[in-house]
């Protein structure tokens, strides 16, 4: 039977409901916790039937059941208030074992319950105070009560189940985003904790109680962190206080890593085999080359940010961005995204960074002050620590300024200096200093253009890798998620490993050379800005 | 039933947090999302009073030395924790480390609170008598030029790579309040006189003795109230407010733009680190400087921005900006309303008085600390909110608009 009418039903009975129970019990509390049993129980069995010919004996019969159920439950209640948690409240010094394991039951209690039973056995509130605070009836009150106990019978029970089975977290890497977030990915899963809760309920839907049990953290503090997340839509509410993820998860190659990064090596082979020699070609030609500008002229060094810039825009699918913007969702702090994370193999040969913060791409705000945009790629070829798109921008920043002659050299200024001679922004030569970074003077857009194009056997074969990936990946995906993950499964010859395979392929080709130290801060980041440093060192201007 | 002990089944709650120093917008937001988990709050509640070990911090807090772990070293690395050092080797071969929390946690039983109240209020009436009166006269002087306009154009901003307008040397500054609103001027007057004082900076600099984040964007001393589960008998929002300075993030020599804004229950702004994102005050600069046409593909977003955090009303169809903005200096300003001598004098007994009455109740390696806290008490936030509660009781300030909350006790001074 649909809501509409189950509600319409439960609205005309519920005054017979509380006279039945009223007449039963002849006690206004009692009457009113019966009549909040039954009502519950007739709206839940109303939900779960076909079309009733006769209402008024199937609510009744109903009526007759519960409070059979409440006559013995309310001996039983009795017994096990005084037996089993008065006097462990009472006497918890003394029984500290016994109390810990109340204390740890009562913890994976709903918050209703647990706020009931905390006020009632431990702050000695009356029900009226309770039903005063929490804003429910009395009657509620009692039934909230008499269901923990219930949690908590069956808590004891099971205690060896929960507190002493140890928990195994995963870890989840590539923690990103597709689209405009306007905070990082690491901002709300910082913490093993919140990355756990949404892998709980990524492939089921799970009330906060179950997530608590199953991560073997009070409830009390998974309900906060559920919160936080639902306010920033990283999991929505569904009926029956369930929760589930939005995150788009997918399971690593745990088992598998090897052959998966096998099949990996060997698309990134083609790619050196079909595009690099036309990257190559590309860097050869010397017109093209005046609008770069690389530290020392470092060829080489240019090579590594212009080969992984140029794999990782002209492999894209060009249908990706339209797609995967579909899925999209509006977010409280103004982002408008789908985000996903991988859970981590614990094998993984590159070093723990989050997906978005392999890719930083950035475009200053005021464009008429500091006209650049960034892009970079992270990884073990590099020695940067620090990738807080924030602080990266600030820094990004402070370079625009010292190459177009704006960062004086002042002692308000000391703290900029040092700031860009610690990121490798800027390297001494002599008694002066030089831009130690690619930057070019065509736009992002041009540049792309500028590039050549990739050989249609290239994009075939991306495509046979994208079918690949999806067939073997597609049962560890949550049904519901299928479509978004066919759409996050293209652009696999941009993805980040390949991107690196092919790098670390060129250079055993001796395509590239390895780089030198002070180049390890600042490979593979390209800035386009609208003017290109002196490739002369720019000379120290002290102020007077 | 000892608070600390049933941590796991009822956790404790911090009431805002305020962060005490100079600290980047963007850091300081991300320290005050993870502090407001209320599993982050437990830790460090738990090492409050008492130092524990990890061990001993899980088995309270119900949850498994991973979580656990993972907490501790956020809160290690950005200054809300240390670890105690043992001075007896063998301790140091056995034992694992203890922790003790490194905040101030108001965490008083209800008389005490109560008493702190009728403290604060004797002392906000002292304000009121003593103090008020000049800041009224200051308004009501002719000489002061209070404008408004549909549209501020603001000399003393420099543009960068352009010449710096020239300013007559009879210049006076102007001060703009919206609709020329002198109340709407006065709420936030008076709450920035109330929170500067020379004593104020002194104290400032001692308290950054404890700024001890690794965090090398924030330098902060926290402090924060503990939730109570018993009501007061009085209001108790008069203790939730807290000012913020937010100075943009340029080079301050070349945008001499500063924001004061006061929180309180007076104001129903947006607030809370869940929102913070600090475009809006690039909007707003933008939008002084007339630059909005620059930005055309993001013009339309950055008026709506702008009319959501209220900066920008329309009126009969006229658009004007919602804010106080001052052609001056925060400096300029307090020397035309410094603070009586003898109130300062009376903020020495303040001190004196809340310290004798709240001190025992920090913990002992916090003790240093909460005696640097308790100075120039009469600049706190409390006494501000008592002083704007009682000047709107008795009508010396008037109710405010529903637009006007959105940016009451706010001042933008344009000039360093």
């Amino acid at each position: 039977m649909d809501k509409t009418k189950s509600d319409k039903i439960i609205t005309k009975y519920i005054k017979k409901i509380y006279g039945f129970s009223l007449s039963k019990t002849k006690n206004i509390d009692l009457a009113e916790e019966l009549a909040s049993r039954i009502t519950f129980e007739a709206y839940k069995s109303l939900l779960n039937s076909d079309e009733i010919e006769n209402i008024d004996g199937y609510i009744y019969r109903i009526s007759q059941n519960v409070y059979n159920r409440f006559m013995s439950e309310e001996i039983a209640e009795k017994e096990l208030s005084e037996k089993t948690i008065e006097p462990l409240v009472e006497q918890y010094d003394d029984k500290e074992d016994e109390y810990l394991k109340l204390r740890n039951a009562i913890a994976y209690l709903s918050k209703t319950q647990r706020e009931t039973i905390v006020m009632h056995y431990f702050e000695k509130m009356k029900y009226q105070e309770i039903a005063d605070i929490l804003h429910i009836s009395v009657g509620c009150v009692k039934w909230h009560i008499f269901e923990a106990r219930n949690q908590l019978k069956i808590a004891f029970s099971d205690y060896q189940e929960i507190i002493h089975k140890k928990k195994i977290f995963v870890n989840m890497n590539m923690i990103g985003k597709h689209g405009d977030l306007q905070r990082e990915m690491s901002f709300y899963f910082r913490t093993n904790f919140s990355q756990n809760i949404a892998y709980s309920v990524y492939h089921k839907a799970k009330t906060a109680t179950e997530i608590a049990k199953e991560l073997k953290v009070p409830a009390a503090f998974v309900e906060d962190e559920i919160n936080l997340l639902t306010n920033h839509g990283f999991l929505d509410r569904t009926p029956g206080n369930k929760y589930v993820t939005t995150i788009h998860i997918t399971e690593s190659w745990k088992k598998d890593i090897l052959k998966y990064n096998e099949i990996l090596k060997k698309y990134s082979k083609y790619i050196c085999d079909i595009y690099v020699p036309l990257l190559l070609q590309y860097c050869k030609d010397k017109s093209a080359l005046l609008h770069f500008y690389t530290p020392k002229n470092d060829i080489n060094f240019m090579m590594y940010s212009l080969i992984a810039y140029a794999c990782s825009v002209k492999l894209k699918d060009p249908d990706y961005e339209n797609e995967i913007s579909k899925f999209y969702t509006h977010r409280k702090d103004g982002s408008f995204c789908v985000t996903s994370a991988v859970v981590d193999d614990n094998k993984s040969p590159t070093k723990k960074i989050n997906e978005e913060k392999m890719f930083l791409s950035y475009n200053s705000y005021h464009t008429d002050i500091h006209p650049f945009g960034i892009w970079q790629l992270n990884s073990d070829f590099d020695t940067r620590v620090e990738y807080d798109f924030y602080y990266c921008h600030l820094y990004f920043t402070y370079l625009y300024d010292f190459f177009t002659g704006r960062l004086e050299r002042t002692s308000s200024n000391i703290d900029k200096y040092k700031n860009l001679f610690d990121k490798g922004l800027i390297i001494s030569k002599g008694n002066s200093e030089i831009v130690n970074m690619v930057i070019s003077k065509l736009s992002q857009k041009d540049f792309i253009t500028s590039l050549p194009d990739v050989p249609k056997q290239l994009y075939t074969m991306g495509k046979e890798l994208e079918e690949y990936l999806y067939k073997i990946n597609k049962a560890t995906v949550n049904k519901n998620q299928i479509p978004l993950f066919r759409v996050l499964n293209k652009n696999n010859l941009t993805c980040y490993k390949i991107l690196i395979f092919v790098l670390e392929d060129l250079l055993k080709r001796e395509i590239l050379k390895p780089i030198k130290n002070n180049q390890k801060q600042s490979v593979n980041t390209i800035m386009f800005s609208n003017v290109l440093p002196n490739p002369q060192s720019i000379p120290a201007k002290d102020s007077k | 039933m000892n608070k600390n002990e049933n941590l796991a089944i009822q956790p404790i709650k911090f009431k805002t947090i305020t962060y005490h120093g100079l600290n980047y917008l963007h850091a300081i937001a991300n320290i005050d999302y993870n502090l407001s988990k209320i599993l982050t709050q437990n830790i460090l509640y738990s090492t409050y009073h008492k130092s524990r070990t990890l061990t001993e911090i899980s088995e309270l807090i119900g949850a498994p030395r991973e979580i656990v772990e993972e907490e501790i070293d956020y809160l290690l690395n950005n200054g809300f924790m240390y670890k105690q050092t043992s001075t007896d080797y063998s301790e140091i071969c056995e034992s694992e480390a203890n922790y003790l929390t490194d905040m101030l946690l108001h965490d008083f039983p209800i008389e005490i609170y109560e008493e702190r109240n009728k403290i604060f209020t004797k002392y906000a009436n002292h304000v009121c008598d003593l103090y008020i009166p000049s800041i009224l006269d200051l308004i009501n002087n002719p000489a002061l030029e209070i404008t408004c306009s549909s549209k501020i154009k603001l000399p003393i901003i420099a543009l960068p790579n352009k010449e710096t307008a020239l300013i007559p040397s009879n210049y006076t500054p102007k001060i703009y309040t919206p609709e020329n609103d002198k109340n709407y001027l006065l709420w936030s007057i008076i709450t920035f006189a109330l929170q500067i004082s020379d004593a104020k900076f002194e104290r400032q600099k001692k308290l950054k003795h404890y700024h001890n984040s690794k965090n090398k964007y924030c330098k902060y001393f926290a402090t924060t109230y503990v939730q109570k589960n018993y009501k007061l008998n009085y209001k108790e929002e008069l203790d939730e407010c807290f000012i913020e300075w937010v100075y943009f993030c340029f080079p301050r020599e070349k945008f001499p733009l500063e924001l004061m804004m006061f929180n309180s229950i007076f104001d129903d702004r947006i607030k809370g680190w869940d929102y913070f994102t600090y475009l809006e005050y690039k909007y707003l600069y933008d939008f002084l400087l007339d630059r909005i046409d620059l930005l055309q593909k993001d013009k339309e977003k950055i008026i709506s921005e702008l009319r959501k955090f209220g900066y920008l009303v329309t009126k009969n169809n006229t658009e004007y900006l919602n804010l106080v903005v001052m052609e001056l200096s925060k400096r300029e300003l307090y020397s035309m309303i410094k603070i009586p001598e003898k109130l300062l004098a009376l903020g020495k007994d303040l001190d004196i008085e809340l310290y004798d009455l709240c001190s025992s109740y920090y913990p002992n390696h916090l003790q240093e600390a909460c005696s640097l806290f308790y100075k120039n008490s009469i600049n706190y936030n409390e006494i501000i909110s008592r002083v704007l509660d009682s000047l709107l009781s008795d009508g010396i300030l008037k109710p405010l608009t529903d637009y006007q909350k959105k940016t009451v006790n706010m001042i933008l001074f344009t000039k360093l």
